[in-house]
């Protein structure tokens, strides 16, 4: 009785005495079903308590802050003025190409020394082709939280109404993969596939400013960052192309409605998920947001869509997805840098990361999640990670979001009805005078 | 205490405010319009880089056109057409029914912001999932793209009917104080409703129609609310209006040095149309000094 009488004294000592820190974390989807991205952190302060508990250390770990599911522009810039106004947060996700402006301007801490500390328990096991996604300058400033890829979503249903056979369907992700079934291919079975009723649209694209369309930039081999240099390209001639593209599927072919760009999201998914059309260009996420939104079981989504690589142009350029991973991020102002990458490096435990992975439709980032049970029984887990090949990043440029902006004007020109080599020079004009040395306008 | 030491007494809390939250912001807006800062938020002073930028801008010119037509085609037809135009009617009612529309009208006003422009959204969604062409579907009509056919119309519309409710009750509250001498004797003489608005209401409400076409002005030049939220500006600028590519190049494309510059802009547009107005409804004269002097 005495013994536990001081057990109990011990413990009720340890929590009055124990000094609790708090660590901030600014997480953000902002897909509803990412929300491990906050709670993992969470897992890892409770793991993170009881060792210190087990060892006898007075201090506690508690983790606040907030899981943001509005939009990216919103959350980063209140980041942004976070950063300025030396706000309290110690952890920032948010995206990788975020860093290059971040680390730039000194926001961010360096993380070499961490990731080397911790390197043989974790990090030795990180998915190598991620860590370029999260150097800035050749320096380590972020940990992977996921990647993901962006496959191309085609309508089973429909191309078996055309008149394909299990056979032809099977077949065709590995023909888009290997360049026998072209960008322009697609568009003939799209235009087929409207003409005769099966769909209202044969293709639709993300309805906002983003990255899925570098992957179009990708198909038809239109460069655009010079690494060595820094810079960002313009190649006139292949962006043409490109335009040419965005102004066809509106105003030619009509696959696409000319109201793609601002339909609003929740539209966007009930048409996909309806077959209301052919094709989506879209993200592994989308998988589980259509599970867990818009009503659609696991069942009903393998019957309705095969997956694949974006299909190469017939005028070069080569079948692509595009990866963005999520990353973790210590802010440079943060008076708990260590203790808050040792709750990152926690978070990085193959079954969180999995958790999260099986509940957001993302992708592993270590070897030891893919032979997780979950992983093996996960279809979209298991197609997107075949994409991987095929995967490139967005630079870490600190003036990649107004580039960004600027080709997307573009996009919307050309679908409006822009004559494309009127865009391309509008385009090349507003580069030169908003980033001026920053890119390059190649004339051939 | 003397006189002008009580003054600055009772002046000096004004004064602080006024010097901390106007004076010195516009300041501080004019000294970055110098800069070129960006997400670094550092002051690399560059000259007139800004305005230079600007002038070479080929978006400026379809900014300043769409700011044009969106203020004064508001201004005309609601904020101060519309409103005077319910403010007639509704006094010429029984007050019941006048209250009554007039609540109406309040309506959209006592909507949260983004409420209100999100049900504009959902109302004109391109889709089968939009209001209007789930009604045309039912219909087996076909759906319609109204924000991309007429997105200038539909801007317009939305704030039009947010902005006449503000014009209405000053005017209403004029107009309700006009003595009512006037209107009997005007009867007497035969005068119809035209020639009592045109002869009476309207001279007598002069003051007030010079506030709000002034107020109103300025607030259409630097609102942006409502546009964000149903067009962003698009489809490719067609609704981008001066106040909203401020905000894009400030906080989207993190150019606050630009941004500055557009505002400083702005800020000499909004000066230029005060003074007009000032000029065309003969302020000096509204401003003449009472006949009869009160001790």
């Amino acid at each position: 009785m005495r013994k536990v009488l001081l057990a109990v004294l011990l413990v009720a000592s340890l929590l009055i005495f124990a000094k609790e820190i708090t660590i901030t974390a600014w997480t953000v989807g902002p897909d509803n079903p990412s929300y491990y991205r906050f709670d993992n952190l969470k897992t890892a302060a409770e793991r993170l308590n009881k060792m210190f508990e087990d060892a006898g250390v007075d201090i506690r770990v508690k983790v606040e802050g907030f899981f943001d599911t509005t939009d990216w522009s919103e959350f980063k810039q209140r980041v942004l003025f976070g950063f300025q106004s030396k706000q309290k947060f110690d952890i920032l996700c948010s995206g990788h190409d975020d860093l290059g402006a971040w680390a730039k301007a000194g926001y961010v801490a360096q993380l070499d020394d961490y990731v080397k500390k911790y390197w043989d328990e974790t990090y030795y096991d990180i998915i190598p082709s991620l860590w370029e996604s999260v150097k800035y300058k050749g320096k380590i400033y972020a940990i992977p939280q996921d990647t993901e890829a962006r496959p191309f979503y085609i309508n089973k249903i429909v191309l078996k109404k055309l008149g394909w056979t299990e056979e032809d369907i099977e077949a065709l992700p590995e023909k888009i993969a290997n360049g026998e079934f072209t960008l322009e291919d697609f568009v003939n079975v799209a235009e087929e596939a409207v003409k005769k009723g099966y769909v209202q649209w044969g293709l639709y694209h993300r309805p906002k400013k983003g990255i899925d369309y570098f992957q179009i930039f990708t198909s038809f081999g239109a460069d655009f960052y010079d690494e060595d240099n820094a810079k960002f390209v313009f190649n006139k001639e292949k962006m043409y192309k490109v335009y040419d593209f965005f102004y066809k599927i509106t105003n030619v072919w009509k696959i696409t409605p000319k109201s793609m760009i601002g339909t609003p999201w929740g539209s966007v998914h009930k048409d996909v998920t309806s077959g209301k059309v052919l094709a989506w260009m879209g993200g592994t996420w989308n998988w589980a947001e259509w599970k867990h939104d818009y009503g659609k079981t696991e069942e009903e989504l393998e019957k309705m869509f095969l997956v694949a690589p974006f299909p190469k142009s017939k005028f070069g350029g080569r079948p692509n997805t595009l990866s963005h991973p999520v990353v973790y991020m210590i802010p440079a102002h943060s008076k708990h840098k260590e203790l808050a990458f040792l709750l990152i490096t926690l978070a990085t435990a193959p079954e969180l990361n999995m958790r999260h992975d099986v509940q957001s439709g993302h992708l592993p980032i270590r070897w030891q999640e893919t032979v997780l049970p979950e992983y093996k029984k996960d279809f979209i887990m298991k197609e997107g990670t075949k994409l991987l090949p095929y995967s490139g990043f967005i630079p870490n440029d600190a003036n990649f979001d107004l580039f960004n902006t600027i080709i997307f004007e573009g996009i919307q020109w050309a679908e409006s009805g822009k004559s494309p080599d009127k865009v391309v020079e509008l385009v090349a004009s507003r580069l030169k005078n908003q980033l001026k040395d920053k890119v390059v306008i190649v004339e051939k | 205490m003397k006189g002008k030491g009580k003054a600055w007494i009772f002046l000096t809390p004004m004064v602080v405010l006024v010097v901390m939250f106007f004076a010195i912001p516009v300041i501080l807006t004019i000294v970055l319009s110098f800069t070129n800062m960006d997400y670094t938020f550092k002051w690399n002073f560059i000259g007139l880089g800004n305005f230079k930028d600007i002038a070479t801008d080929f978006v400026i010119p379809k900014v300043l056109l769409n700011t044009l037509i969106y203020t004064f085609t508001t201004l005309a037809l609601f904020n101060v057409g519309c409103a005077l135009l319910i403010s007639l009617l509704t006094t010429s009612m029984p007050d019941r029914w006048g209250s009554f529309f007039r609540t109406l009208w309040m309506l959209p006003r006592l909507t949260p912001s983004v409420v209100y422009g999100i049900l504009w959204l959902w109302i004109f969604d391109p889709t089968e999932h939009g209001l209007v062409n789930f009604i045309r579907a039912q219909m087996g009509m076909p759906p319609q793209d109204w924000l991309h056919q007429a997105p200038m119309v539909i801007i317009i519309v939305a704030n039009g009917f947010i902005g006449a409710s503000m014009g209405m009750l000053i005017f209403t509250a004029a107009i309700k104080a006009i003595p009512t001498d006037y209107y009997r004797a005007a009867l007497i003489d035969g005068a119809s409703w035209w020639m009592i608005t045109r002869k009476i209401t309207l001279p007598l409400i002069k003051w007030q129609l010079l506030f709000v076409t002034a107020y109103q002005t300025l607030s259409l030049l630097t609102s942006f609310e409502y546009i964000l939220i149903i067009t962003n500006g698009g489809p490719t600028f067609r609704t981008e209006v001066w106040a909203l590519y401020t905000y894009h190049m400030a906080f989207s494309n993190y150019r606050f040095g630009y941004g500055a510059a557009l505002s400083v802009i702005l800020v000499i547009l909004g000066t230029v149309f005060a003074l007009l107005y000032l000029k065309m409804f003969k302020f000096e004269d509204l401003m003449q000094k009472p006949k009869v002097e009160v001790d």
